[in-house]
């Protein structure tokens, strides 16, 4: 492992690509602190406003959002150079028989990919840190778990750069297949927003960030979960099926379709895995403690029927509120969204239903237009014949701080200078003693 | 087969080695749209050092990459020490090999590569005579970066040498050496050989492979031209007191002309 270890960080490039990726993640990490320290000023003189200075969405996700850019971006080329330039250098070969087996190697490979590629990591956790040092609030267990998505997302693609570096011959070859790859998931989401990709509107069930996106959130999904563990295993698998040797090519290209089929019907399994746990701070991500009990003891299905189109911006607040709420507290609730069957939907084409939300439980039917989550809850318990819990929730009180003068200016010469200006003189003085007689 | 010469059943096995460690029959590999090496029989017995030679193009690295395992061989079979070779890790447990113009990782130091070869080993002892053999000690601590090429090269060999697999294979192992260096590395290699390691390895400069090596595999456009001993290529040449590279140079020009 030491040889390994010494290929990843005895190299410039791991230590340039970290510093590069702090500088990212630097410049979204301050980005955020001023828009929340602009949002806090007006929020701080009144109470209601200062509930909605929510940490996680402000700073952590904006924060990780550089390192999301950084890890497809650079990722590839690093993950991918483990592995190719024993290729490049001709040594991958006698390391396998070495070693005994390229699965071995491959696994010791991907290893160290995960610990050079887990460097810019350490960036957002420091400045995460240095932003409560500086006053801001940060819940360590929601927080844990957005860092936790990140983690899944450079498995990811470590998995996928190791398979490309598997199946190709160079690192160039193999950086552009795993760039590629990652900015797949990326198209899949553009498409519904992008005509020229909208084609590929049909695969959103395999869009990466939408797997991931509950974890920023600060819930923790058992399908998404379990759908990017797999899709990182088959990853694995194409990496040890593409750097074995002394088999027919057809042979390989049927073992490869083989893992890629058997991936698909895992990820596609876990797909279905609706359940999720909310670790946000007061469960916030929750409707009221009362309210999902009485949901999970009534016994009839909860069918919800949703008459927006995918544009409407009701549509999505339902959709990222409402539902994904009462989806936690019932993972067994049916939504329905009829208008998305039609191919063209278009303003003019909207009927007298259009904006209908129809709540079915049993055989009790309610219906509103209201996207309201208290509404549609209540409207759920109406059509059982039953009346609504204690709507009280855990107060979530916000956290609004207006971070300016001289902490501003510290945590700015952190991300600015701080992190990267330390990364790359670390990386300078490991890869010197390379060259040092 | 032993000691045979390939199309020239005349030839003679002056061999002392005991048991056929490793035993090549009819080897062809294909690739992309031609045979690069194509019906190649020889075998390599325990304690001896069996040289390919053969011009640029001849199918030298192809064929031991496939006997190593690293190359599909879609004609013929491979018997280590009687047994064939299915899957990688029978290859694995048969072979070290020092591939052709390898380059160390210039990010370790060689302590790190000398270590980690030494920790896929199982004797110390063959590990510490190695390491003296190749008066590795003085460069431990060196970056690989800093090597010149001939202490590359024996970094390379000692790990490749130090797994003690029963086979060999070393793909120009001797190129970056100077006539110095060349002399201890050949007295280290002939220990090394005996008595059951065999050692398979391609060699360019045909004074090298005369020196070291036990029998001699002439290759040309894939196809092997001759195998024997010294003595008995010469026999073959029609040509009693040639050098090797006389007798290469005579029964290449016997094969282009009979092609």
């Amino acid at each position: 492992m030491r040889r390994e270890l010494a290929i990843v960080f005895r190299a410039r490039v791991t230590w340039m690509a970290a510093a590069l990726a702090a500088l990212l993640i630097g410049h979204g990490f301050i980005l955020a602190i001023d828009l929340f320290s602009a949002s806090s000023r007006s929020a701080l003189a009144s109470k209601l406003q200062s509930r909605e200075m929510d940490p996680l969405a402000g700073i952590v996700r904006p924060t990780l959002g550089g390192l999301d850019l950084a890890l497809v971006l650079l990722g590839p080329l690093l993950s991918a150079r483990a592995l190719s330039m024993e290729k490049e250098r001709r040594t991958f070969g006698a390391l396998c028989l070495a070693a005994g087996s390229p699965a071995r190697v491959i696994a010791a490979k991907t290893a160290v990919a995960l610990l050079g590629c887990g460097l810019m990591v350490a960036t957002p956790i420091v400045l995460l840190a240095a932003y409560a040092l500086a006053g801001g609030h940060i819940d360590l267990l929601e927080t844990s778990v957005s860092l936790g998505g990140e983690l899944l997302r450079l498995l990811l693609v470590v998995m996928t750069s190791m398979a490309a570096a598997a199946w190709t011959d160079t690192l160039a070859q193999a950086a552009t297949v795993g760039i590629v790859a990652s900015l797949t998931s990326w198209a899949i989401d553009a498409a519904e927003g992008f005509a020229a990709l909208a084609w590929l509107g049909g695969a959103s069930a395999w869009s990466i960030e939408r797997q991931l996106a509950p974890f920023g959130k600060g819930l923790v999904p058992v399908g998404p979960f379990l759908w990017l563990f797999f899709a990182a295993a088959t990853g694995f698998g194409l990496a040890c099926v593409g750097g074995s040797f002394a088999q027919r090519a057809r042979a390989k290209a049927i073992t490869a379709v083989g893992v890629l089929l058997g991936g698909a019907l895992l990820m596609g399994s876990a797909g279905t895995i609706r359940h999720a746990y909310d670790w946000t701070e007061a469960r916030r991500a929750s409707l009221p403690p009362r309210a999902v009990e009485g949901l999970r003891d009534l016994r009839a299905p909860i069918e919800i029927t949703v008459y927006l189109d995918r544009d409407d911006s009701r549509r999505r607040q339902i959709e990222s509120d409402a539902l994904q709420k009462l989806v936690l507290a019932r993972p067994d609730i049916v939504v329905r969204m009829p208008l998305d069957a039609e191919e063209h939907p278009s303003e003019a084409g909207r009927g007298d239903d259009y904006g209908r939300i129809v709540v079915r439980v049993g055989d009790g039917i309610r219906e509103t237009r209201s996207t309201s989550r208290r509404e549609l809850v209540t409207l759920i318990f109406e059509a059982a014949g039953q009346t609504l819990p204690d709507w009280v929730a855990p107060a979530y009180p916000g956290f609004p701080v207006v971070i300016e003068g001289s902490r501003r200016r510290y945590l700015v010469a952190l991300a600015y200078a701080g992190v990267p200006t330390l990364l790359l003189v670390i990386g300078l003085r490991l890869a010197r003693r390379r060259t040092a007689r | 087969m032993t000691g045979v010469g390939l199309g020239n059943p005349g030839s003679i096995d002056t061999t002392t080695s005991s048991t056929v460690a490793l035993d090549v029959q009819s080897v062809g590999v294909f690739v992309g749209s031609r045979w690069i090496v194509r019906d190649v029989t020889f075998d390599a017995r325990g304690g001896e050092l069996v040289a390919i030679i053969g011009p640029n193009g001849a199918g030298k690295t192809t064929l031991l990459e496939a006997i190593v395992g690293l190359r599909h061989a879609k004609l013929g079979s491979l018997r280590v020490n009687g047994q064939a070779l299915r899957h990688f890790t029978d290859f694995a447990r048969s072979f070290s090999f020092l591939p052709d113009a390898a380059t160390l990782p210039p990010e370790a130091t060689v302590r790190t590569l000398v270590d980690h070869a030494s920790s896929l080993s199982c004797g110390d002892h063959v590990a510490r005579a190695l390491r003296q053999g190749l008066a590795l000690d003085p460069l431990l601590g060196k970056p690989v970066a800093v090597l010149s090429r001939g202490e590359h090269q024996r970094v390379a060999l000692y790990c490749t040498l130090v797994l003690e697999r029963p086979i060999a294979v070393l793909d120009e192992p001797f190129s970056a050496f100077d006539p110095l260096q060349l002399r201890s590395i050949f007295d280290m290699v002939r220990e090394l050989a005996a008595p059951t390691t065999a050692i398979v390895a391609s060699i360019h400069q045909l004074a090298d492979a005369e020196q070291i090596a036990n029998r001699i595999l002439i290759l040309s456009g894939g196809r092997p031209i001759a195998f024997g001993d010294l003595a008995s290529l010469r026999q073959m040449a029609r040509d009693g007191g040639a050098s090797l590279e006389g007798v290469f140079v005579s029964l290449l020009a016997d094969a282009d002309r009979a092609s």
